[in-house]
């Protein structure tokens, strides 16, 4: 690829060796894909955020970064960290993060700020058509579908070599032919819920793998309903970014979407195949469910309000939890509001966590589409959680 | 010399080893993972809904048609490559830069190399049985079964 003389000074390792290896790092990815040269980027975000060991390597580079003492040439952020307001019974999964300190001291040093899956809640929202280089496939999926900003699925040290270097190779999503359809996914069903549209997001995922499916049928679907739905075509699949047609911005109309060509494939979309897919991706347990967690992408404040109202005057079963998760600065717009009395009432918890750190206890249920993919949860709507919680199974 | 199949080099370093083949899209993050957690001394698949769910990937050579799954793939397959428990190669009828991520990573600050090559056509791909000697050429982009 086309290199600038700046860039081929710090290649050469004029600007210290880290930094060559960080550039070298997306050039010869850049040069596999067949990047024309480097751009830059305004935004960045990293899922390099949990000290388990299975990021031990990471870490090490990670490390290694902060002590030659680089930082981030855009806004930053990371995914999910552990939160003080987790349970006793959490205790055990906490004692495995023993890289988290280190991280998170890393992490700061570099210039990183805020730790959330939904960043785009808090202040690092890219605008239409901007470059980023983002990781956690739920956020690269609103990213590129909602915002229209652009950004390939980056991953742990890809996004902090991007961070660092304030560039990407453009290739991908970066480039508008690119972002055109593949598949129209037609959706003939009536009054959709959330949970419907998260199996239908599976499905998408299952059928599109890594192409860019279109949608038809779908006009008065929220954009966190969107994000919902993403997330689980970013599990099942590998997709970074799916038209709605007439709701996100690159998909005014199908030929905007198909960028004037026909779709590669057609599928009809009914009840059958959500159902089947409710029944693929839940893990049914014997025993009654303890733990409930809701918020995986996390949850915007809307989702927080709307589920504050429906537990109003309920209260959580004792021996059962019932988190939600969303990022730090909607968890302290809930405590400064009316809604943090029914969140003390009912006895749920609010978290800035992960829920996918919060399977134990077990037997665990979710309205998550991506946490059944990746944990084995029983997966319900909203209202069946609530009533597990409240009432029972 | 065995059948050659010429595809895209994603990373350099040359291996043999015993097929591990799937027709199904893989998750790396899905089937990964928990061994990596629990400090395992081979990795052997998570994933329930796939089917190499239970099989012990360790020196096995992937090949499977494309990676899918959460953006973790990246340092979870460079973990696996530095503790040497993962596979000793992937071939796939397409990568992705986060696959490619994992195994540059690998090379550029460890100096070590994990082949990953794409680009064969997958009809080519799934005639190979699980079991049967394959090398894999990174640096060349090429798989040949032996």
């Amino acid at each position: 690829m086309y290199l600038t003389k700046e860039e081929e000074n710090i290649l050469a390792g004029n600007e210290g060796e880290m930094l060559s290896k960080l550039l070298k790092l997306l050039v010869q990815l850049g040069d596999s894909y067949g990047a024309d040269k480097l751009i830059e980027i305004n935004s960045a975000h990293t899922v390099l955020n949990f000290g388990l060991s299975f990021v031990n390597a990471a870490a090490d580079i990670l490390h290694q970064i902060a002590d030659e003492g680089l930082k981030v040439k855009v806004r930053t952020t990371a995914d999910p960290i552990i939160d003080d307001n987790y349970s006793k019974e959490m205790d055990f999964v906490i004692s495995l993060f023993k890289l988290q300190d280190q991280l998170l001291a890393d992490l700061s040093k570099i210039g990183v700020y805020g730790y959330t899956c939904t960043p785009y809640y808090m202040d690092n929202k890219p605008k239409l058509g901007e470059h980023c280089a983002w990781s956690e496939s739920s956020a690269v999926i609103y990213l590129n579908s909602v915002l229209g900003a652009r950004s390939n699925r980056e991953g742990g040290i890809l996004d902090i070599a991007s961070a660092i270097t304030g560039k990407t190779p453009n290739y991908g999503l970066h480039i508008d032919e690119n972002r055109k359809g593949h598949i129209l996914f037609k959706v003939n069903i009536k009054d959709f819920d959330t949970h419907e549209l998260t199996s239908l997001g599976l499905k998408i995922g299952e059928i599109a793998g890594n192409k860019i499916p279109v949608i038809e049928g779908l006009q008065n679907v929220s954009y966190d309903q969107v994000k919902n739905m993403g997330a689980a075509s970013a599990a099942s699949g590998a997709v970074a970014l799916i038209h709605v047609l007439g709701v996100t911005p690159e998909a005014k109309n199908i030929n905007d979407a198909f960028q004037g060509d026909i779709p590669e494939e057609t599928i009809e979309v009914d009840k059958r195949m959500l159902e089947e897919m409710r029944e693929k991706y839940s893990t049914e347990w014997d025993a009654a469910t303890k733990n409930i967690a809701i918020g995986c992408p996390q949850l915007s404040k809307e989702e927080v309000i709307s589920i504050l109202k429906k537990m109003e005057g309920k209260k959580v079963r004792e021996g059962v939890h019932f988190w939600i998760c969303c990022c730090e600065d909607v968890k302290n717009f809930v405590y400064n509001s009316e809604y943090n009395k029914i969140l003390n009432d009912s006895g749920m918890s609010i978290t800035a966590a992960c829920p996918l750190l919060a399977p134990q206890p077990r037997p665990y249920m979710t309205n998550s589409a991506k946490s059944c993919v990746y944990s084995n949860a029983t997966y319900r709507d909203i209202d069946s959680c609530i009533k597990t919680a409240t009432e029972g199974d | 010399m065995g059948k050659l199949l010429k595809g895209r080099s994603l990373s350099r370093g040359i291996v043999e080893g015993e097929a591990l083949v799937s027709k199904q899209p893989f998750s790396i993050s899905s089937a990964f993972t928990i061994s990596l957690v629990s400090n395992s001394r081979k990795i052997k698949v998570a994933d329930r809904t796939h089917d190499f769910f239970k099989k012990i990937v360790t020196n096995k050579i992937l090949i499977f048609p494309i990676p899918i799954g959460t953006t973790t793939l990246g340092f979870v397959l460079l973990e696996s490559i530095i503790r040497k428990i993962g596979p000793k190669a992937i071939v796939c009828k397409q990568g992705e830069p986060l696959l490619s991520s994992g195994a540059l990573c690998a090379d550029i600050f460890f100096d070590q190399q994990f082949p990953i090559v794409d680009n064969i056509d997958f009809s080519e791909l799934e005639k190979i049985e699980s079991g049967s000697m394959v090398r894999v050429n990174g640096s060349e982009g090429t798989l040949e079964i032996l």
